[in-house]
């Protein structure tokens, strides 16, 4: 059904794609893996006739669907021939309702009205909307008032709603997914592919980006392993392994980190009593945790049941209720510049819109906190209260955070826009961890992150951990990776805490208070 | 990569204007004059033009409400002229007032579009506006003395028009000129403008000037970040409203009259014009672009009169040079508005 053969892509003197040629039958799950900047975005941004492409100079080769040559200039041609995507960063319009946005342009209308007027002119039919929206949200078994607007919503809500777009369309042909399970938890992503399986069955094609092998092998029939913008393999997923896949990509194989040292009962550093954040989809309904100085504390919840709210929380990028005591002080209402001030830094799921400078480069996007709260890049040679920034320290500070968490860029003065995913993500890891705070909540550190990157990472939060004594907070659905590096596991379900569970654990006990069933600890 | 595509409206601006100026030269309008007075008009009306640079990076727009640093120069200027200070202290003197009640009057501005936000060049304008009538009432009945700025008849209330050849006309114009056969180089008036400009580009490269334009471009970052986004912008309108009155200050010494009531009124516009020109986009716009857009559209609207004149009738001048600049500032909106007004990533 799609063929592609000898795809090139430059991005000025850059080669993101060369000679990249692959097949996708009718009905077939067609897995892409590769590691960050490897060029799988930019192949789906190809097929899918993003602007972008066409802003960049174009791409040189054949793009076949079902034996015709296409060339599409803009998303709509894309739309028009059954393509669908699911973007990396999300494409939803934050103003409009959740309904709203999944039956965008498809809007159900009167059919009376549609009978005497072309389709630009009909009337929406908000209540019928609204039921075939309900509808497809229940297929993804998503319980959702689909009258709210989106912009509030959590994350993991949202990457529903903007997989609920996409399959909810009766013309979808060939469904292209980059990376829509790298912030959904085991659940969810079960969910998620069994009703990827049903679509398959009805013949959709789909093209799957994920940098989780074992679902890659579990749910795809073939796929395609890219490195340096090139096929490297292209095998049948039965025949291959994650340790075959994963030498395919890196090369090498990926030695995964794990601690022995561990924390018991140091003073807590950060305590909250009856916490209760409104963080639409994500609430938090009074919860009382105390996060030890020195730990790393692992949070999972399913989605939707408040991991996600924590941080914002505590940063007061979302207004909460309830007690905080950061440092033995009480900070129940504290903007976040007096929180950060306290040593306190929290790094959203959000990457595109609250995450970073997309304009900025590399360089300015890793130390700008720092910048602004400690004088670590002031000038030696100005005072201080100028705020003279030290170019020369900037610039090597940052080849430095570009060589050790390996980011894949032309140089520090590379625009961080132009980064792919994973390495935008890198740097804003690097950016946390140069302002050097006390006390660190992440959430989703690891999303889009490749499987080699994600070790290196896990490893500079255990160094830090280790080195400066730096508290983390990790918010994460990655089960395993928080295993291998917290100290302890907080459990919340439906905004509470429910259980505090040694890593060790097994995964039956976990899975068990993630669902909230009642551990004996 | 992007980068010749995105300076299209400069280059095709500026190939226009080389076209007007090989027009000039075949009807024989002396270049020695259009030169001269393009760098006069450069320098004059660059300070205004810079002073929109600080609002617009601190994503509160373009400044519509220029009238009220406007205000502020204008009473700084008067102040001067009152107290018959002249020459170099009396223009150091109006600076320096000029920018004192600046910064009063954009705290208070400052504070005001901190409560309109997404709405505030619209808001701006109206404050402008609505200044303008409260000032005119204030002109006509402040208690100045010095009877070269009163109404010649009654001796109350200010004129319109008060001459500065007594006190500071041409101070900055006449420092240091520099003359080379037919054309005179302003450098005192250049190196006033010239510092202006560095100061600015230099305020940005420091880290309070990195957060502002952080918090232009994206305000929840900024936020996380620590910043606080209500000083910034407010920091951002004094900035700007200081160098407005300072603008006002270089302008009125160049023209040689400080001009009060209405005058102000519409100021705002023919500086905004002159950045979209020099192809500013929202969050960053650089000093660069301001040079570029106030020569571009200044020596246009210089070229525009005598070639009009020369070409069609003589009344015509004003409405074919109305024509051209705005035509102009449209083209190059157009362009900068184009693709979906999305800013480019590369500069
Ligand atoms: N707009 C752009 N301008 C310049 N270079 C770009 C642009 N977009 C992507 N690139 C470059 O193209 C390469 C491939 O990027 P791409 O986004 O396709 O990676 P990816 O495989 O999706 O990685 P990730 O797993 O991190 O999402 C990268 O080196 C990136 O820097
Ligand atoms: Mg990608």
């Amino acid at each position: 059904m799609l063929e592609l053969r000898n795809i090139n892509k430059r991005f000025g003197p850059e080669t993101a794609l060369e000679s990249v040629s692959m097949e996708i039958g009718a009905g077939e799950i067609h897995g892409l893996v590769g590691l960050n900047g490897s060029g799988k975005s930019t192949l789906l941004n190809i097929l899918f006739g993003s602007t972008t492409i066409q802003e960049t100079g174009g791409y040189d080769g054949t793009y076949l669907l079902d034996g015709r040559v296409r060339r599409f200039s803009s998303p709509c041609q894309a739309i028009r021939c059954g393509i669908g995507m699911v973007h990396q960063e999300f494409a939803l319009i934050p103003e409009m309702t959740v309904a709203e946005n999944i039956l965008i342009s498809r809007e159900k209308g009167y059919p009376f009205i549609d009978a005497l007027f072309p389709r630009q002119f009909s009337l929406v039919d908000r209540t019928s909307s609204a039921m075939a929206a309900r509808q497809t949200l229940h297929r993804l078994n998503l319980d959702l008032d689909p009258d709210q607007t989106t912009g509030r919503l959590s994350m993991n809500v949202r990457q529903f709603i903007e997989i609920a777009r996409e399959i909810s369309r009766d013309d979808l042909r060939l469904l292209l997914l980059d990376e829509p399970t790298a912030i959904l938890n085991t659940a969810d992503t079960d969910q998620l592919l069994t009703t990827l399986r049903s679509l398959a069955d009805k013949g959709i094609a789909i093209l799957f980006v994920s940098h989780r092998l074992q679902e890659i092998l579990q749910l795809c029939d073939r796929l395609t392993v890219l490195r340096e913008g090139r096929v490297v393999s292209c095998c049948a997923a039965r025949d291959s392994s994650i340790d075959t896949v994963t030498r395919l990509m890196v090369r090498e194989s990926v030695v995964k980190v794990s601690r022995t040292q561990r924390h018991t009962d140091s003073p807590p550093i950060l305590s909250v009593r009856d916490f209760r954040v409104r963080m639409a989809g994500e609430e938090l309904h009074g919860l009382d945790l105390d996060v030890h100085r020195n730990e790393i504390l692992g949070i999972i919840s399913l989605s939707g049941h408040g991991k996600l709210a924590f941080g914002a929380g505590v940063i007061g990028q979302v207004p909460f209720c309830g007690r905080l005591r950061l440092a033995g002080e009480d900070c129940s209402s504290s903007p976040c510049a007096a929180m950060i001030r306290k040593g306190l830094f929290f790094l959203s799921e959000e990457r595109s819109q609250l995450g970073l400078l997309l304009q900025h480069t590399i360089m300015d996007n890793i130390v700008f906190a720092a910048l602004h709260h400690n004088k670590r890049f002031h000038h030696p040679h100005w005072p201080h209260w100028l705020q003279v920034p030290d170019q020369k320290a900037i610039r090597r500070h940052a080849e430095h955070c570009i060589a050790e968490y390996d980011i894949r860029c032309t140089g520090p003065l590379q625009s961080v826009g132009n980064l792919s995913g994973g390495n935008q993500q890198k740097v804003r890891i690097a950016h946390a961890l140069t302002l050097s705070p006390q006390l660190l909540i992440v959430n989703e550190p690891t999303r889009g992150i490749d499987i080699a990157a994600k070790e290196r990472i896990l490893n500079l939060f255990l160094d830090v951990n280790h080195s400066e004594g730096t508290t983390i907070v990790i918010a994460s659905s990655e089960l395993d990776e928080l295993k291998r590096i917290c100290d302890r596991i907080a459990v919340l379900y439906r905004g509470r805490l429910h259980a505090i569970l040694d890593p060790a654990a097994d995964d039956l006990l976990f899975t068990q208070a993630i669902s909230g069933e009642p551990v004996l600890q | 990569m992007n980068a010749p595509r995105q300076h299209i409206p400069q280059l095709v601006i500026a190939l226009f204007l080389a076209l007007m100026m090989g027009g000039a030269i075949w009807l024989k309008i002396p270049l020695s004059w259009v030169i001269n007075d393009a760098l006069v008009r450069l320098a004059m009306n660059g300070v205004l033009v810079l002073s929109l640079v600080p609002m617009l990076n601190a994503g509160i727009g373009i400044n519509f409400g220029l009238p009220v640093a406007v205000v502020a120069g204008l009473l700084g200027m008067c102040l001067t002229v009152n107290w018959k200070m002249t020459g170099l202290t009396g223009f150091v003197a109006a600076v320096l007032m000029a920018a004192v009640i600046a910064v009063i009057f954009g705290s208070v501005f400052g504070r005001i579009l901190n409560r309109v936000r997404g709405r505030e060049e619209i808001t701006a304008t109206f404050i402008g506006f609505s200044f303008i009538p409260l000032t005119n009432f204030f002109w006509a009945t402040a208690p100045f003395t010095n009877p070269a700025m009163l109404w010649p008849i009654g001796g109350k209330g200010m004129r319109p028009t008060i001459g500065l050849k007594s006190s500071f006309a041409k101070i900055l114009n006449d420092f240091l000129p520099l003359e080379i056969g037919p054309f005179v180089i302003p450098c005192g008036l250049l190196l006033f403008f010239a510092c202006s400009c560095l100061l600015v580009h230099l305020f940005f490269r420091s880290a309070t000037g990195k957060a502002m334009q952080a918090v232009g471009e994206n305000e929840g970052y900024a936020r996380l970040c620590g910043i606080d986004i209500d000083w910034m912008r407010q920091l951002a309108t004094i900035l700007s409203t200081v160098i407005g009155a300072v603008g006002i200050c270089v302008y009125a010494q160049s023209y040689g009259f400080i001009e009060l009531y209405d005058a102000p009124m519409m100021l705002a516009f023919p500086a905004a014009s002159a950045l979209l020109i020099g192809g500013s986009i929202a969050g960053r716009t650089s000093v660069l672009n301001v040079i570029i857009g106030t020569f571009l559209f200044h020596t246009m609207y210089i070229l525009s009169g005598p070639l009009a004149n020369d070409l069609l009738v003589p009344e015509m001048a004003e409405i074919f040079r109305l024509l051209l600049t705005n035509g102009v500032i449209l083209f190059a909106m157009l362009h900068a508005g184009g693709r979906n007004g999305k800013p480019c990533p590369a500069m």
